[in-house]
């Protein structure tokens, strides 16, 4: 039988593809003309309309005049930290606990609370929230798709803000904001290679058609992993970044992302977590479409669409060895299936507007649905559709030009439970010029998610055969977890120094707090005593202290900053005859010291040192963690060739003895690699 | 001796023919306006012409033509022609009419490129839209006296504007930090460089540096580094430029019936120059983000003025 030749219907189709493109790129420049009034007279510059290129969402909210404490890590900190991803990058925040689960799972925490799957945080990207809904809801940092250099700067909200991005941000919230199409090199390489199998290769484009900036990036990224670990890995990412100006009042953003990640995953010698590989992936497609009549004034319509995957799947043998109820002889067959498939479809319209000079008000509502198709987390095996509604609104009044007060409330409401209020009242006062007082009291509700909801694991023996539950549903449904929190803060910026300094004194009173806890299962499985985890939201937590952060500043590339902080965690937990867990959440005492110079032009030096007090992500003695310390070292050399900028770094992390940031007895050390980036 | 009695002669027969041109059944204007538009800031200039003539000299005879239809005999039997914008200015020149003609809502690039222009400037001058280095650099010494360093980017047609800027910001202990832009692939390298330390980017009125393309990249990265931007626009302002030192088409009107009111009382035409009288726009957003205290539009504007030894 005549095969038809494969190379001319394949040529067709990718010239049909192009075709489409370039017709596509051809209206948008038709648009451009019309829509904009700007024609080819040399007097259209200065008489011309342009559109708003900085609006209130890309213009930063002045520290002094938000709500709460915020940090910023801009781009030049960010490349001088070295760091192969963002999560690293919080250690240079005060109040917050960086720990490795695995040589590819950081874990993020703010003040605390949290085990192997902190949740209490919420982590965006240009608006779209990173946590994954299938389990615990922690944030999935490895499937980031954005490459650290195509960050504009990180943006941490350190405090409650569920008033203005609900549930998730129940303790704090990290903004990473990218860099816009139009501001990234033409070209952009990156090579990194090092110690412990360290290879990344990232390369980015840039390219502007008209009105039209894109962006692609991708990368290849792996590590060996830990030692003793079974969690060497390897990422494969795209991300793509498109700003479009259709008219000089309305700008479109596409972003869109890739990311599959191929892992070893499970424990040696362990049965039920036999080491095995991994695979998961994760893409996404978001449109943001704003409309900006005006400098005052913006309307942003996004909408988003996410899915994810993991492949996982494997089988146990048990045999009565392992298993002294089964006859001798007889074996079991345990078939597992950790794999899951995620669908996010979330729509979101903000609208901000100043009815009066000394007035701005930002409103908003958004829906976000999660279809979650997780068979092992939840029996019998069914798809869970899972939604959440919220309403959003902040009030910001410039009282007079020493008194500005801000006054939102957030909406919420799930599947589970009714609207819940978050409201929150903050007053900024300029002391003097440069010196500004801050208040702040509100309250925050957190939504307990599916699996905290209905989480039903169980594992089966020859398909049949109960053995085990793991997790059991709770006895009713949790109400969402509350914290209210008051702070008093004190900001001075001192630009004649280019000093600035924060200082922080906080309360975060949290009750009804989800927690996990053996109870006997219903159903008897032979297995664990017969006992499954079951959430039980009666825990509490106060949480009190003062956070530091000065930092002298007299050039871009030339910082010397210190943080500190002080929590103080109690809980009811002694009350309930449980472990104290929440108490040793975070250690008491944390600091660091951040150091970038030039001392030579085209050098540059970049120094952090942390110390963290003793700590544990985990309830057990045996869990918990000494005081360490840590220090990351950084050396870079600008060789620019032409129009080419190069630069050679070396960066060495966790400089100094071995020592464990997680579990005791997983030990990590020092690692060097060299990085090579060229931009033309 | 001669020339008093010539001008004396001359001021005699304008007079005359004002006095005759004033009666009726006169069908030629004395006032030509051609305009490249009849709509925006065109309308705009052509109004502001038009009623501050009528109130200063109520009896000139004004006709408004668009350049569509220009043709020299549409042009006779009046005393002075005046072009709003490029267009109507490039069709005048073309025809190179033998009376009075300033052109105005016109970059002096635009300007300089005319056709058949002549050597001496006795018969053609112009209003330009430019607004003059000293000016920019006195604003910005004005709004931000903590600023050091200006950032220049010059492309082919802002090489004067720039050099001028440069010379004068020396002279004012200003440092001056400048890179070339030949092509697009230009400006991102040089905004990187003049930007390396945080500057007040002055953005000329160069299309191929500056224009509705590019300004996303010059805004953003400004911004990134921290840098105000000066633009030549209120539009660049609303875009997010700090500052913006412009002069409304009402105010080039105004300014040209002040010439016009001249040359028809018998005075030479003046050479061509910049507007007198101008806007200074202030972004308080983008102030207030990157943290700069800056007086209002009007005061600056006032004071600037008053500089200028203008109230």
């Amino acid at each position: 039988m005549p095969q038809p030749h494969p190379c001319p219907a394949f040529s067709l189709r990718q010239f049909g593809r192009w075709g489409v493109l370039y017709g596509a790129l051809g209206a948008l420049s038709v648009a451009q003309a019309s829509g904009m009034a700007l024609g080819d007279a040399p007097e259209d510059a200065y008489l011309g309309d342009l559109p708003v290129v900085l609006s209130a969402s890309r213009l930063a909210q002045p520290t002094r005049e938000a709500p709460g404490a915020i940090t910023v890590i801009d781009r030049d900190m960010i490349r001088a930290s070295g760091a192969r991803s963002v999560a690293e990058l919080l250690r240079w925040v005060p109040g917050f606990q960086v720990g490795e689960a695995n040589a590819f799972r950081p874990l993020t925490a703010y003040h605390g609370l949290a085990d192997d799957n902190p949740r209490r945080m919420l982590v965006r990207v240009d608006g779209r929230s990173l946590y994954s809904p299938y389990f615990l809801s922690g944030v999935e940092w490895h499937k980031l798709t954005v490459d650290i250099d195509d960050i504009e700067r990180i943006e941490v909200f350190r405090g409650s803000n569920a008033t203005a991005f609900g549930s998730q941000a129940f303790m704090g919230v990290v903004n990473i904001i990218t860099r816009p199409a139009a501001d990234t090199p033409g070209l952009r390489m990156r090579i990194t290679q090092g110690e412990n199998g360290i290879r990344d290769r990232q390369v980015s484009i840039a390219q502007q058609f008209g009105p039209l900036n894109v962006r692609l990036g991708m990368g290849r990224e792996s590590d060996d992993g830990t030692k003793g670990l079974e969690d060497n890995w390897q990422k494969h990412r795209a991300d793509l970044r498109m700003d479009w100006q259709p008219a000089a009042t309305h700008r479109v953003e596409i972003h869109a992302g890739g990311v599959r990640f191929d892992n070893r995953a499970g424990t040696a010698g362990e049965l039920s977590d036999p080491p095995r590989d991994q695979r998961s992936s994760s893409s996404f497609g978001q449109i943001r479409w704003h409309w900006l009549p005006d400098a005052q004034e913006e309307l942003t319509l996004s909408y988003l669409h996410q899915s994810e995957r993991l492949k996982d799947d494997y089988g146990i043998l048990i045999t009565s060895a392992e298993f002294p109820l089964l006859p001798s002889g007889t074996t079991i067959n345990v078939g597992v299936d950790f794999g899951y498939t995620v669908d996010r479809d979330e729509l979101e319209l903000e609208h901000t507007f100043s009815p009066r000079d000394d007035v701005r008000i930002v409103w908003g509502l958004g829906q976000r649905q999660d279809r979650i198709d997780a068979p092992q987390y939840f029996y019998p095996g069914k798809a869970i559709t899972y939604t959440s509604r919220r309403l959003f609104g902040n009030l910001e009044w410039r009282a007079t030009e020493r008194w500005l007060i801000n006054l939102g409330a957030m909406s919420e409401e799930d599947d589970y439970n009714s609207a819940q209020l978050s409201p929150r009242l903050g007053i900024n006062f300029l002391l003097a010029p440069e010196h500004t007082l801050r208040a702040a009291i509100g309250r925050a509700y957190r939504q307990p998610f599916p699996f905290e909801q209905e989480g039903d694991a169980r594992f089966y023996g020859n398909g049949v055969i109960l053995l085990r539950q793991a997790y059991q549903p709770p006895s009713e449904t949790l109400a969402p977890e509350r914290l209210r929190f008051r702070e008093l803060g004190y900001l001075a910026e001192l630009e004649r120094w280019r000093t600035s300094l924060d200082i922080r004194v906080f309360e975060e009173r949290v009750d009804r707090l989800t927690h996990f806890q053996s109870t006997p299962s219903p159903l008897y499985p032979p297995m664990d005593d017969g006992e499954a985890k079951q959430p039980i939201g009666n825990r509490k937590a106060d949480i009190r202290g003062a956070e530091l952060s000065l930092m002298w500043r007299p050039a871009a590339t030339s910082w010397l900053g210190l943080n500190y902080s002080r929590i103080e965690v109690s809980s009811n937990e002694k009350d309930i005859q449980s472990k104290p867990f929440y108490k040793n959440s975070a250690p008491r005492t944390a600091a660091s010291i951040l150091a970038g110079w030039a001392p030579w032009p085209d050098w540059h030096f970049s120094i952090a040192h942390h110390y963290v007090g003793a700590m544990a992500w985990y309830r057990d003695e045996d869990d918990s963690l000494p005081a360490y310390q840590r220090t990351d070292l950084r050396v870079a050399r600008r060789l620019d060739i032409g129009t080419t900028r190069a630069e050679l770094a070396v960066t060495i992390s966790n400089i100094g003895a071995h020592h464990a940031e997680y579990v005791p007895w997983i030990k990590t050390g020092p690692a060097a690699y060299a990085t090579l980036r060229l931009e033309i | 001796m001669r020339a008093a009695l010539r001008l004396f002669l001359f001021r005699l027969a304008a007079s005359l023919a004002l006095v005759a041109m004033a009666g009726p059944g006169w069908a030629a204007p004395h006032l030509i306006i051609v305009n490249s538009s009849s709509d925006g800031a065109y309308g705009e200039a052509s109004a502001a012409l038009r009623s501050q003539l009528q109130r200063t000299m109520p009896w000139v005879e004004i006709e408004e033509q668009g350049w569509e239809e220009m043709a020299a005999q549409r042009l006779e039997g009046s005393r002075m022609i005046v072009t709003i914008g490029t267009q109507a200015a490039r069709v005048v020149a073309g025809l190179s009419p033998r009376q009075p003609v300033l052109h105005t809502l016109l970059p002096s690039s635009a300007y300089s490129r005319l056709p058949n222009m002549p050597k001496s400037g006795a018969t053609v001058s112009a209003i330009l839209l430019d607004q003059p280095a000293e000016r920019q650099i006195a604003l910005i010494r004005l709004a931000l006296p903590d600023w050091k360093r200006i950032a220049l980017l010059t492309g082919s047609d802002s090489e004067a504007l720039n050099l001028r800027l440069g010379e004068l910001a020396r002279e004012r202990q200003l440092e001056v930090r400048e890179a070339n832009v030949n092509t697009d692939r230009d400006l991102y390298p040089a905004l990187q460089r003049v930007l390396a330390e945080p500057a007040v980017l002055i953005a000329s009125p160069d299309a191929q540096v500056f224009n509705s393309f590019t300004v996303q990249n010059v805004l953003l990265t400004a911004y990134r580094h921290r840098s105000p931007v000066v633009g030549f626009s209120s539009a660049y302002v609303r875009a997010g430029a700090l500052l913006g030192l412009y002069s409304t088409p009402e105010q080039i009107g105004q300014q040209a019936a002040e010439t016009v009111q001249k040359v028809l009382s018998g005075e030479a035409l003046p050479p061509p120059r910049p507007p007198r009288q101008f806007e200074v726009a202030v972004n308080a957003n983008v102030a207030r983000s990157l943290g700069i205290q800056l007086d209002s539009a009007e005061r600056l504007g006032n004071e600037l003025a008053r500089r200028e030894g203008r109230p």
